[in-house]
């Protein structure tokens, strides 16, 4: 404990350092900041004398607006005499007499203009943003309902959630953190609804967090979690606008980073990363099929394999007499036992898809033509695995990405193996103990102090409205418990009209 | 470091032992046992494999290998069995067990033992016995195109559909074989020694007690005894001769399909301390086949009904002689006198009285239906 506070301390210099006064020496605090800046090349600074007083202006060539600078600061200044910077300079500004404020300033894109006889430094907005356009984001596409993903640039990620959310209770809290990186996240709620302790315990575990750097969310979201070797994601990443604020008006948190069009939403629940926005975009009843679908996929996902190891290795009496003798030709010529055979196409896939992923555009063709014919034809012709085996594969990984969340679709391909195993040594009982282990795991596990499998444990009717089908709108009239908002009401008798039609 | 290491080869060593691998099994469709003249068992079955015709490619070729042994016991015949047999010996998805004729006079709960004792044995599989040797059945191999176990296991189904045998396996016939009321009759098949040699459903063999009593109900018969203990399959169909008169042979025939069964059984006690048994028997029927017809005409239709009663009536009644003759009580009389009459069932001795007790049956058939033509 000692040692780590040393090493924060004293390693890197902070904003929250010690401040150092500005001196009414204009030569003293340029060289000062530029010392700071140990004369990086891209630090311009530049005489600007006005009011018959000389000036220096300072600003990173790089982060800056050289054309706002020149128009709002450089021009306004040498054209209007006698008046001070408050009149002359349009855009905003601040004023502080810190050179380690300053200096992290400059950092961050803006330009100093600093003053001989004067302690005082006006530090300018001249930050300019690199913004990518708007796209859908790839790996969460929906067929209907708003095709606006984040972007890197955090002010346009917060644009996009407050114009869905219109409300003066909508917060956001910015911390920085990274002694290096420096870098900017914001956590955003709706005050009143969320629970308070939800905020004050996300903010706490951000504010313990003590690393040189935050490149990405990922590293934030392995400092909150609570459990970090648990294989399900506590922590529900996402790419979309509307599946955030539709997590923050449930009560939930979402935590943005500067630089990532990643969002992280706390708390996640099992089935909270099972829901895509294409559930509300359709009718109830296509939306409560396609969930029925998505949890039937987890079941497929993890038991498929696992259960066809342990039909063909131990309870082969329970296949169709109309069936078995297929099955039996498939596999009289294949060397291996089950679970090898198993494993190996598991994991011929997995190669597949990561080399799908990784490889370049161009040459990215010769993988299908390659995925094709190996998992396809040659390895049953080789007599390497059976083709119902290929059948079962096949299956568990189509199953496996009907998952809306790519992180928890991952899961479930690594799941299948212990189960694997589990069937190879004890057939269907060790199906049963693994599901048992599993059970257990995602009953007992917690994601900031709410239950995982909610509303399932603990039991809770009501919620299941909105997780293993989805009634209609005007059936949720509360909000699920599992983020424990703190206002229930959600929606009351919006259908009335119906009842005046009646009367009528 | 260590632990895991122990962990992990417990976990991918252990239990291989115990795998049986499908790969390996042998799998047995049907076994056939009989009574060699010196008393010890034979039995042959046969086993489902698949021949790759060449090429590999989706052309394999389903084929039966045929495999016997004698023995002393079952498990004796299936020990010798697997020693002459490549791979594991695999009765679990066995489909039928054939019993030889003469065995079958004998007690058959012995041969069943241990398809009952084993967890693995295939409790659905079909119980006949043969007309003759149940060897022959399975030396055939192949009837036609079609595997003899595939054969006889479909003529079986399709025996119960047509409402010739009770729907019945392994598992549902232990408790009739062990109920003290009730009586077990299972298929009668039998192989034709013509030159096509075909294998066919006999009728059913009345068991008396755990053996064969030596008497079997035909075809039109065991139809008539399934009737009147309500368990008719998807179709029970009859061709009677009404109308005698007629020159055309065709003619002379009605068959009818039987829609609606309704019996039930009419225990009385006579005077003379005698019990007394009626089974009134309401049928449903549709014409199915009379060129004759007029069947629009409520007075022909009445007359028919009348006239198939009385043939079926008289079918019945002789069924049921059969069935006193083989001291068989297939119907569950006994079980019913238990349940309603336990004083009658406690003074009688159900084995030496139920041949002796007054057995009758009442057919009333009514035609309800006659096809779309008029």
């Amino acid at each position: 404990m000692k040692s780590r506070k040393k090493w924060s301390q004293h390693l890197y210099k902070t904003p929250q350092d010690r401040p150092i006064s500005a001196t009414s020496s204009l030569s003293d605090n340029v060289d000062y900041l530029q010392r700071s800046c140990f004369y990086t090349d891209d630090l311009i600074t530049r005489n600007l004398p006005y009011n018959n007083n000389k000036a220096m202006i300072l600003y990173l060539v790089s982060l800056s607006d050289v054309e706002k600078i020149q128009k709002a600061i450089v021009e306004p200044l040498l054209l209007l005499k006698n008046c001070s910077v408050e009149e002359a300079v349009p855009v905003n500004f601040k004023k502080t007499n810190n050179l380690v404020e300053a200096e992290f300033a400059l950092n961050a894109g803006q330009c100093l203009l600093v003053s001989e006889g004067s302690e005082t430094i006006y530090i300018i907005d001249t930050y300019i943003p690199v913004k990518r356009a708007i796209e859908e984001p790839g790996n969460e596409q929906v067929i209907r309902g708003s095709h606006e993903g984040f972007v890197e640039h955090m002010q346009t990620n917060l644009h996009m959630i407050r114009k869905r959310i219109n409300h003066p209770n909508f917060t956001v809290r910015q911390f920085i953190v990274g002694r290096l990186t420096n870098t900017k996240i914001s956590v955003l709620y709706i005050n009143k609804l969320a629970k308070d302790e939800l905020i004050e315990e996300i903010e706490r575990r951000i504010r313990s967090i003590s690393s040189d750097s935050i490149q990405t969310p990922g590293f934030i979201e392995e400092f909150i979690e609570d459990t970090p070797f648990s294989p399900f994601p506590q922590v529900l990443n996402t790419e979309r606008p509307d599946r955030v604020a539709a997590n923050l008006l449930d009560g939930k948190a979402a935590i943005l980073m500067e630089g990532s069009p990643t969002v992280l939403i706390a708390p996640a629940t099992f089935f909270s990363l099972y829901q895509s926005p294409d559930d509300y975009n359709t009718r109830s009843l296509v939306g409560s099929f396609f969930r029925l679908i998505r949890l039937a996929s987890f079941i497929i996902a993890i038991l498929v394999p696992a259960f066809y190891i342990s039909l063909i290795s131990f309870h082969y009496e329970v296949i169709p007499i109309d069936m078995i003798f297929s099955v039996k030709s498939g596999l009289t010529n294949v060397p291996f036992p089950p679970l090898i055979e198993a494993a190996f196409m598991q994991i011929t896939l997995e190669l597949l898809k990561e080399a799908g992923i990784r490889l370049p555009r161009p040459i990215a063709p010769t993988i299908g033509i390659v995925g094709g014919l190996v998992i396809g034809n040659a390895v049953v012709q080789a007599n390497l695995v059976s083709n119902i085996m290929i059948v079962v594969v096949a299956i568990t990984a189509i199953s496996s990405f009907v998952v809306p969340s790519n992180e928890m679709s991952t899961v479930l391909r690594i799941l299948g193996f212990p189960f694997m195993i589990a069937a190879a040594t004890f057939g269907f009982i060790g199906i049963v103990f693994a599901l048992m282990l599993l059970l257990m795991h995602l009953c007992k596990l917690e994601s900031f102090g709410s239950p995982y499998f909610a509303p399932f444990a603990p039991i809770n009717w009501k919620d299941i409205k909105d997780t293993i089908i989805r009634v209609p709108r005007w059936k949720m009239n509360t909000r699920p418990k599992d983020a424990h908002p703190s206002i229930e009401k959600n929606e009351y008798y919006s259908r009335e009209w119906k009842n005046n039609d009646k009367q009528k | 470091m260590k632990i895991t290491c122990i962990v992990l080869v417990l976990l991918l060593l252990a239990g291989c032992w115990d795998q049986r691998l499908l790969k390996n099994a042998r799998l047995i469709y049907s076994v056939a046992i009989d009574l060699k003249d010196d008393g010890k068992l034979f039995s042959s079955v046969t086993i489902r494999s698949v021949q790759e015709s060449g090429g590999g490619q989706g052309g394999s070729v389903p084929v039966n290998d045929y495999l016997s042994a004698t023995g002393n016991t079952p498990r004796q015949m299936r020990q010798n069995m697997d020693s002459k047999l490549s791979g594991e010996f695999e009765a679990s998805k066995n489909r039928m067990i054939l019993l030889g004729e003469k065995l079958s006079y004998q007690d058959i709960y012995p041969i069943l033992d241990i398809f009952y004792r084993d967890p693995k044995s295939s409790l659905g599989a079909s119980v006949a016995i043969v007309d003759g040797k149940a060897d022959e059945i399975t030396r055939m191999k192949q009837k036609d195109e079609v595997l003899i176990g595939e054969y006889v296991f479909t003529l079986l189904k399709s025996g119960e559909r047509d409402t010739y045998i009770p729907k019945q396996n392994v598992q549902t016939i232990c408790p009739i074989l062990f109920d003290p009321g009730r009586d077990l009759a299972l298929p009668y098949i039998y192989k034709s020694h013509s030159e096509i040699p075909t294998v066919g459903i006999k009728g059913l063999a009345l068991m008396e007690n755990h053996q064969y009593s030596g008497v079997y109900l035909n075809k039109t018969e065991s139809s008539l005894m399934l009737l009147m203990s309500n368990q008719k399959g998807k179709i029970a169909r009859f061709t009677k001769k009404v109308k005698p008169s007629e020159k055309n042979r065709i003619s002379q025939y009605i068959t009818i399909d039987v829609l609606d069964e309704k019996a039930k059984l009419q225990i009385q006690k006579t005077a003379s301390g005698k019990i007394r048994v009626h089974v009134p028997l309401q049928l449903k029927v549709e014409a199915i086949e009379y060129p004759i017809d007029h069947l629009i005409d409520k007075k022909t239709v009445l007359a028919l009904n009348k006239k198939l009663s009385g043939i079926l009536t008289k079918d019945a009644n002789r069924t049921l002689n059969k069935m006193q003759k083989a001291n068989s009580d297939t119907l569950g009389i006994g079980r019913e006198l238990m349940a309603y009459h336990p004083d009658l069932w406690n003074k009688t001795d159900w084995e030496k009285d139920y041949p002796e007790i007054d057995l009758s049956a009442k057919v009333t058939v009514n035609i309800v239906d006659h096809g779309i033509i008029n």
